[in-house]
């Protein structure tokens, strides 16, 4: 009955980033984030586990470390659909904020040495990616609801209509192992991914009834709400490699990678039909629930497969000091791999007021078209004194959003570029390090071209964001 | 090192802290709306309801622009609120200062035919009117109700109409440019002319179209309006309710000469039954068009009297706002290209817009057509009318 129903749940499923392109994280560790993640051959502190495994073999001490980065973004977004309700003649929204958030992320790691064959492993908890986003983006355009029945109340509405919420954490095992200069490394575990997603789809009613052809445009789309909410596990590892060729010269390289993580969860949709006195007077008694204000609902279960990109990189640090390192780092992120994503729903039906089945909902498509993006860091590390140690570093980082498939859930202005201070301090059995991350301001105008319609998988209009990071991590040495 | 420890959670806290307006946009202040009751001087329509808007912060101590929001064939005057929301319209326009604080009224004219086409309805040799002064109605009546009712700033009154309406918007704007300081036909008959071009996939044109459905009825002479007309003969009953308005007869039911297409409608009240009120069709047995439809187009077509009264049209700088969707079904998008084209000619400024879709509303879904997207070209012509 409502073939159109096929486009009325989520048209982008990975949206919002935090921090670097797509949706994932700057990094792990305050001292690798405060020298802007050029950290694969630097390798010398505990995130080497997600760094570059091979940084493991150096490390002598048995160790425990927590780890907290604060991130706050500030994104906003000037609609251009020309959809009512979004903006159009009627725009309530000549921007909108990003309900403001502030996002925690932990990670922590235990390693020790075995004595034998320089061996080392560790277990280590880290969110290489994650996102988050809330956005009071769509109001119901002007009549939707007008009536002069003063009995009736307008149904509850979400209030931020657009959401995201996704985090991937994984629990790794790591092994390390040198052999002189060269040292190789691995880690490997399980992989969580949990995911929230909410948007406003839209429903024609036109595709029920050609008549509806001539209603009047405040009618021509019904918001739907979309909800879905899930959870998966994946298997994912890291292998990297160091070469140090000499005292002041390291060479470091490392590749990940994910397994497809199938996703399940709960999927809920509700309809939001108009109200209009006149119009409902013009209506068969099978058809009045278009215009009286009334609900169709329907709450199910989802499942689909996310592929998580693979990653490679290799950088190099130098000493020209005792007192200062340099690093560089070049990153390959195979977003590409994000291209669509099929959406399979099971006992999704829409029912009119809890009562009156209306239609199945069964698949959605989700169209992302990503692209491999690259990343490049530089940081260094000063000694101030003994214990005192400054760092400083840079990153610039390709944004895998094409203009074509951009969404408000993903306020991805582009190309990031990131500027990193970070201290650390040694105390006793203790390493602190702090650090904090500006991601510089930026904006991407999205064009509306002529074919772009309810039914298209981006939102036209300009997207502004910047981020404020704030890491703190805490080693303990025994 | 011990400052560390403060500043984390310090910074932690005022970035948490820090207040964001989430919607950056107009605060919507109401206006008011009420039904008032503006009588005629015409008797054949006698007191009719009218819907008026007052804006935001109104203050009876100012002196306020007025649109007159006119409404379609088989509408009245809740038309513009009961569907297109005109108070919600009005609402944000003003409250985002798109436009200018102004007062709104939604003045009724449907007739005993389902419209009044915003037309004097008068037979010469018939003192009364036939179906309604309605010209006089609104440029007199409503205006003067108004007038004396609200604080008008009597240089600043607008017309906006829909389809019938638009051709009444139209009409009275170039008829009485004193009175009025511009008008917007949306969708409206304008150019009748146009009626004669060929409907596209048929042989026949407009007013030819009217003989199929009379060929449904077996080509009988309704005995009242009520039998024949209605809903389901669309083209003749806004066919009948043209005629009724420019070229009505009121005489013995023998005086309509019914091959020639002049129709008895009805009795008139008060004459026992002797005298009734009917229409002359423009349309000759062949089923083409005959003198009355020259009546039509010297008296009451749009595109003509932009003619005859473009000295006083100029002379009064009325604004001219017209558009139509290039999908229009009544095939009305002809008319607004030919009054363009006359104005354009005429190197009179105005706004034109044959619409083809809505951003976000692509044509081949949302086509454009009589009444749709009446929302989005209402805030086009108000802002044309009133934007600051």
């Amino acid at each position: 009955m409502y073939k159109s129903l096929k486009y009325l749940t989520i048209t982008v499923l990975l949206t919002a980033t935090l921090q670097a392109g797509g949706f994932a994280l700057s990094g792990v560790g305050a001292r690798a984030l405060s020298m802007g993640g050029a950290f694969r051959a630097v390798a010398n502190d505990w995130s080497t586990l997600f760094w570059n495994p091979a940084g493991l073999a150096y490390i002598n001490e048995t160790q425990i470390t927590l780890n907290g980065i604060g991130i706050r973004p500030s994104a906003s977004y000037e609609p251009n659909t020309g959809i009512l309700g979004y903006d159009g003649p009627y725009s309530l929204r000549e921007k909108v904020n990003a309900h403001p958030q502030t996002f925690f992320v932990p990670s922590f790691a235990y390693i020790t040495p075995f004595e034998i064959a320089e061996n080392r492993v560790a277990i280590s908890f880290t969110v290489p990616f994650g996102l988050g986003s809330k956005w009071d983006l769509y109001d119901f355009p002007i009549g939707y609801y007008n009536t002069t029945d003063t009995t009736f109340k307008v149904p509850n509405y979400e209030k931020y209509d657009w959401q995201s919420d996704l985090s991937v954490y994984n629990i790794y095992l790591s092994y390390a192992k040198s052999f002189g200069n060269f040292s190789i490394g691995l880690s490997a575990g399980a992989t969580r991914t949990s995911i929230m997603l909410r948007k406003v789809n839209f429903f024609d009613p036109a595709t029920v009834d050609t008549s509806a052809h001539s209603l009047p445009i405040q009618y021509r789309l019904f918001p739907v709400d979309t909800k879905i909410e899930g959870t998966g596990w994946g298997f994912g590892g890291i292998l990297g490699i160091i070469w140090k060729i000499n005292e002041k010269l390291t060479l470091g390289a490392s590749g990940r990678v994910y397994s497809k993580v199938k996703l399940e969860g709960t999927a809920d949709l509700t309809l939001y039909f108009p109200y209009n006195d006149y119009l409902l007077s013009q209506m068969p008694p099978e058809k009045k629930f278009m215009f009286n204000g009334s609900t169709a609902s329907g709450s199910g279960t989802f499942t689909t497969k996310l592929n998580l990109p693979a990653n490679a990189g290799a950088g190099i640090s130098y000493k020209p000091s005792e007192k200062l390192t340099l690093a560089l780092d070049i990153d390959w992120t195979r977003w590409f791999t994000l291209d669509r994503l099929g959406v399979d729903f099971e006992n999704l039906v829409l029912k009119v007021n809890n009562t009156i089945p209306l239609d199945t909902v069964k698949t959605d498509t989700l169209t992302l078209l990503w692209k491999n993006t690259y990343r490049v860091s530089f940081g260094g590390e000063y000694k101030v004194m003994p214990d005192l140690l400054l760092r400083y570093g840079l990153y610039w980082d390709q944004s895998p959003v094409p203009d074509n498939t951009i969404t408000v859930l993903i306020p991805d202005p582009g190309d990031k570029y990131s500027v990193n201070l970070g201290l650390g301090y040694n105390w006793k059995n203790m390493e602190i390090n702090l650090n904090y991350e500006y991601i510089l301001p930026s904006r991407r105008t999205v064009e509306r071209d002529s074919t772009y319609s309810y039914e298209s998988p981006y939102l036209p209009g300009a997207y502004e964001m910047n981020i404020h990071g704030l890491g703190l991590n805490i080693v303990y040495k025994f | 090192m011990r400052k560390f420890f403060i500043l984390l959670p310090l910074l932690i806290l005022a970035l948490s802290c820090q207040k964001v307006d989430e919607i950056i946009g107009p605060e919507i202040n109401e206006g008011t709306t009420s039904i008032v009751n503006i009588p005629a001087t015409d008797a054949n329509i006698g007191t009719k309801q009218a819907m008026v808007y007052l804006p935001p912060d109104y203050d009876p101590t100012k002196k306020y622009p007025v649109v007159l929001f006119l409404h379609g064939f088989g509408g009245n005057y809740l038309f513009w609120q009961s569907v297109e929301d005109v108070k919600g319209i009005l609402d944000y326009m003003i409250s985002s200062r798109k436009i200018r604080p102004c007062i709104a009224v939604m003045p009724d004219a449907r007739n005993v035919l389902g419209g009044s086409f915003y037309t004097n309805s008068e037979y010469q040799p018939f003192a009364n009117s036939v179906f309604g002064r309605y010209e006089d109605y609104i440029v007199n009546d409503v205006v003067g109700y108004i007038k004396a009712h609200y604080p008008v700033d009597s240089s600043e009154i607008y017309l906006i109409g829909i389809s019938m309406g638009g051709y009444g918007a139209l009409k009275l704007g170039v008829k009485h440019p004193d009175t009025f300081r511009g008008c917007a036909s949306h969708s409206g008959p304008i150019a009748f002319s146009q009626f004669l071009l060929t409907i596209p996939g048929t042989n026949v044109n407009m007013i030819q179209a009217v003989l199929s459905e009379w060929a449904d009825f077996g080509y009988r002479i309704p005995s009242t309006a009520g039998r024949y007309l209605g809903p389901s003969r669309p083209l003749s009953t806004m066919l009948f309710a043209m005629a009724g308005a420019f070229s009505p007869k009121v005489g013995p039911f023998s005086s309509f000469d019914t091959s020639n297409y002049e129709i008895p409608l009805d009795t008139v009240p008060g004459t026992s039954g002797t005298i009734w009120a009917g229409v002359r069709l423009p349309l000759k047995p062949s089923g083409d068009t005959n003198s009355v439809f020259n009546e039509w187009l010297s008296n009451h077509d749009v595109f003509t009297l932009i003619g005859t009264n473009f000295n006083n049209i100029r002379q009064h700088n009325l604004k001219i706002y017209i558009d139509c969707g290039y999908q229009d079904e009544l095939f009305l998008a002809p008319h607004a290209i030919a009054c363009h084209t006359l104005l354009g000619t005429l190197q009179y400024d105005h706004y034109y817009e044959l619409f083809t879709d809505a951003p976000g509303y692509p044509a081949e879904d949302f086509p454009p057509r009589h009444a749709t997207h009446l929302q989005i070209r209402v805030f086009k012509s108000l802002k044309y009318f009133l934007g600051e």
